[in-house]
């Protein structure tokens, strides 16, 4: 090659390396940013289990950071509240969810189809605090009506109106997973005689078995973490109970509301970092062992 | 500066999979080379190697010397960009860019500039952007030259995805034309076209000889036959037999390129 | 039973799911619609409230969750696409070429005495091309860290922004704190849309460009953002959407229930829809009630606005750019 254009060969690399070596540059800051944010959960966390022992805090059953002679910090009727929600929210929201996902992915036609992903998209949309004034204001008193409730207020209404963001986020995930089962798939199973449902059952949902369970536990996952829901719907009485119609608050509850009375440095403050560390830690499993069965997931097909 | 090409002692690896081993040919000026053999032997590998693809593909490595013009494109000093506009390349699959039939071809012309002759030996040419009109001119002769500006010169501004397969892969002939390559390889070109269009890529590939080097990547001998000069025969990543078509074809001098040749393998 | 049957009664069943599905949206936005419409006027939009929430409008509000928007944009828009361009595209190679960084290493020992000449002591082994090494680990972090961020519940951020911004950098009850809070919120979910785009992008398309002479950036300039536009703009928007409706960070980081003058600086604290509506629902009287629906309404609009342009922007695009 005769003709070496140095100068603009040389200019040309120093862009593309000053370019890179920016690029990497934000993305070392975002990654040091994430990395911070559990960091600082951690270390804030850290000294409420010096002043709290680890036994009191994890199976205390009672939270009664403000009383003034003895002040309790037991985590565990927070954590049976969030239980409690959570399960109703599940119960509800895996069979509608799981029935809503087939019907969107093998049975609706496509122009309902066109109609109805935007529709749960929609709902998956609707900002938390809106379901929890519908919640406190509506289905509380329906349930009022229907189920005579120990208090207006409580973890049922919670766990239901819960179950309408589950929902949404598990139909969105799951029909991914349906929809990346290979259509060749499909057709030999079709092509063998079977029927629909057969083929939904033993092909389809098998196939995309580990997407589904991913889906289900991603939206479980949301549940835990939700607060304005709960906050507003559950009566937050930090009581510990077994009923689903009492009210009862939850750990995201209990943040959400005396977070903002506490002194800085105190022990209820650290308490409430270490309630803060352990739905980080839950909410990190769900989501870490959700990843991993979606990789695989992934990488079969 | 005339397109002639020498690969000596070239080795490549993917990672610990040695994918071609110690390939040595000359290819000469305005000739189309083919390159046969069975999938998984190289071919590809190999004509990627001449414009440094190979670069971009993790965890390859490339050993031994290709010289183009008497330039070892090897060499850590030259710059990757300028062996690639001065060879251009044709994938297997039409990849046009989702945009506009004209800003295809505009892309790259764009993008180096005009060189303007430079006054003396060693002294470095010039660069100035096209004007509007040497583009609209650049793109028009490159679509000429590829046979496909009576098709398309009305709907210049149409999306290059409304085109057919195989106008698409003319398309992406022009478009590496207007660069002003002195090389053109074509990395098996015709596999996802039917036999019409397929058989006027032919007739461009014969006609651009008079200006290019052509290399042509096929797993197709009927179209090796029809269109090339000289035939390499790779197998396994080692090239079995190089030579001029009509003898590799009628009298092959390697048992495996004949047992390929008589179609009792691959 | 009947194999025909009884695939006809489980459809049935799993047709009444999606009603279920359809009826609770429906449920939801036309009871804030019907209660809501009626409150809805140009001064309830224009005007600061009045006598304790009972009279005037929502405008400091409105325009606290507009500049928080606007906030969260400037902060996780820029870092978080710029972050998915560089996992996507430059992360397969090592940030440090040694081959190419030895030699000027060795040039510049000469020049501080520490040894005596710049040649290699052992000759390199000839002809050898880059070798390009699995740096993935870097990538590996990063996809763990981001995919499990997008997790972690909203008040989890909200605690950490006001431990760590609110106290510890002393920001105070402020909308940049807020908005610093939100960021980290929606920082994993704009790289993983942005990602998801810019890797959907065909590699042949790439391969194209380069084979054509281009360099990286020029590539991915003229080629690999440009066609992945859309799909950022679109996960660009619901996370703002997402940021705009959550309340929980904003709660402990500067949102105010009643604050009668606009911010007058990032500084400053601020009213919020998505507090607004918590606050007057749950320690108000019902007097504020049409206050309530009012809010409601607006911030359903605005977040349901959002969403909705979203969609549209993608399924436009999905058409352009089929891969």
């Amino acid at each position: 090659m005769a003709v070496k254009v140095k100068s603009i060969a040389r200019r040309r690399a120093f862009v593309e390396n000053g370019i890179r070596y920016s690029f990497a540059a934000i993305s070392a800051f975002s990654i040091f940013v994430l990395v911070l944010v559990a960091l600082f959960l951690i270390i804030n966390a850290l000294p409420a289990f010096r002043m709290i022992s680890p036994g009191t805090f994890f199976f205390g059953t009672v939270w009664d950071p403000t009383s003034p002679l003895n002040p309790l910090y037991g985590i565990v009727p927070l954590f049976v509240a969030t239980l409690l929600v959570t399960l109703i929210s599940a119960l509800i929201a895996i069979p509608i969810g799981l029935g809503c996902t087939i019907y969107l992915a093998e049975l609706a036609h496509p122009r309902v189809r066109a109609i109805m992903k935007p529709a749960v998209e929609v709902l998956a949309g609707i900002p938390s605090v809106v379901l929890g004034f519908f919640a406190l204001i509506v289905l509380a008193t329906w349930a009022q009506d229907i189920f005579d409730p120990v208090n207006r207020l409580n973890l049922f209404v919670g766990g239901v109106m819960l179950s309408a963001m589950m929902i949404p986020i598990m139909v969105s995930l799951s029909e991914d997973a349906i929809n990346s089962v290979p259509r060749s798939l499909k057709e030999a199973s079709y092509a063998l005689g079977t029927t629909r449902w057969e083929t939904i059952s033993k092909v389809i949902l098998p196939a995309a078995k580990p997407g589904i369970v991913a889906a289900i536990m991603l939206s479980i996952g949301r549940a835990v973490g939700e607060t304005m829901v709960v906050v507003m719907a559950c009566g937050n009485a930090p009581h510990l109970t077994f009923n689903v119609f009492s009210s009862g608050l939850t750990m995201t509850a209990t943040i959400a509301n005396e977070m903002g009375e506490v002194a800085f440095n105190s022990t209820h403050y650290y308490a409430l970092f270490a309630v803060g560390l352990v739905l980080f830690i839950l909410t990190f499993i769900l989501n870490y062992v959700a990843d991993i069965i979606l990789n695989r997931q992934e990488e079969r097909y | 500066m005339d397109g002639s090409i020498s690969v000596s002692n070239l080795n490549v690896w993917f990672d610990t999979n040695h994918a071609l081993k110690d390939v040595s040919l000359k290819i000469g000026k305005n000739e189309i080379t083919a390159i046969i053999g069975p999938s998984g032997c190289g071919k590809s590998t190999f004509i990627r190697c001449l414009n440094r693809m190979n670069d971009i593909i993790p965890k390859c490595r490339v050993e031994g010397t290709i010289h183009i013009d008497g330039e070892d494109i090897n060499n850590p000093k030259i710059d990757v960009v300028e062996v690639r506009r001065r060879i251009g390349m044709v994938f297997q699959k039409p990849n046009p860019f989702p945009k506009s039939i004209h800003e295809n071809i505009a892309y790259a012309p764009r993008l180096h500039g005009m060189v303007e002759s430079s006054n003396g030996e060693g002294s470095e040419p010039k660069r100035r952007n096209y004007t509007k009109k040497e583009i609209d001119d650049l793109v028009e002769w490159s679509l000429k030259r590829a046979a496909l500006w009576g098709e398309v010169k009305d709907r210049m501004h149409k999306s290059a995805y409304e085109l057919s397969g195989g106008q698409q892969q003319r398309l992406c002939i022009a478009r590496a034309l207007a660069v002003k390559p002195e090389i053109m390889l074509f990395d098996e070109p015709c596999s996802a076209l039917d036999p019409i269009a397929t058989a006027k890529i032919e007739d461009l590939l014969v006609d651009l000889k008079k200006d290019y080097t052509v290399i042509i990547v096929t797993h197709n001998m009927q179209q090796a036959a029809r269109v090339a000069d000289k035939t390499a025969y790779f197998y396994l990543g080692e090239l079995i037999e190089y030579g001029d078509t009509e003898q590799i074809f009628e009298k092959p001098q390697k048992k495996l390129t004949e047992q390929y040749i008589t179609g009792r393998m691959g | 039973m009947d194999r025909k049957l009884k695939e006809k009664l489980l459809f049935l069943l799993f047709r009444l799911c999606a009603l279920v599905v359809v009826a609770t949206l429906a449920v939801l936005v036309g009871y804030v619609v019907i209660n809501g419409i009626g409150v809805i006027s140009w001064s309830f939009l224009t005007e600061f409230p009045r006598q304790g929430f009972t009279a005037g409008g929502i405008f400091p509000a409105i325009m606290g969750t507009l500049y928080l928007i606007a906030l969260v944009l400037v902060i996780a828009v820029p870092i978080g696409v710029l972050t998915a361009v560089y996992v996507s595209e430059y992360s397969d190679q090592p940030l440090i070429d040694f081959e190419k960084v030895r030699p000027r290493l060795r040039r510049l020992a000469v020049t501080l005495h520490l040894r005596k000449n710049a040649e290699p002591k052992r000759p390199a082994k000839a002809k050898k091309l880059r070798k390009r090494g699995s740096q993935r680990l870097f990538y590996r972090i990063l996809r763990i860290v981001i995919t499990n961020l997008a997790g972690v519940p909203s008040i989890v951020y909200g605690l950490l922004g006001f431990g760590m911004l609110v106290i510890f950098f002393n920001l105070g009850m402020s909308l940049i704190a807020s908005a610093i809070t939100l960021a980290f919120l929606v920082l994993p979910l704009v790289i993983t849309a942005s990602r998801e785009t810019i890797e959907a992008v065909p590699y042949s398309v790439r391969e194209a460009s380069l084979a054509l002479g281009a360099t990286k950036w020029q590539t991915i300039r003229s080629h690999v953002l440009p066609y992945s536009i859309p799909g950022i703009l679109t996960g660009v928007i619901l996370s703002i959407s997402r940021a705009a409706g959550e309340t929980a960070p904003i709660l402990l980081t500067g949102a105010l229930v009643l604050k009668q003058t606009l911010p007058d600086s990032i500084f400053s604290s601020y009213m919020a829809l998505p507090y607004q509506l918590y606050a007057l629902a749950t320690q108000y009287s019902d007097a504020t009630r049409p206050m309530q629906y009012g809010s409601a309404l607006v911030l359903l609009l605005m977040v349901v606005g959002l969403n909705l342009v979203a969609i549209i922007i993608r399924n436009k695009y999905r058409k352009k750019y089929r891969w």
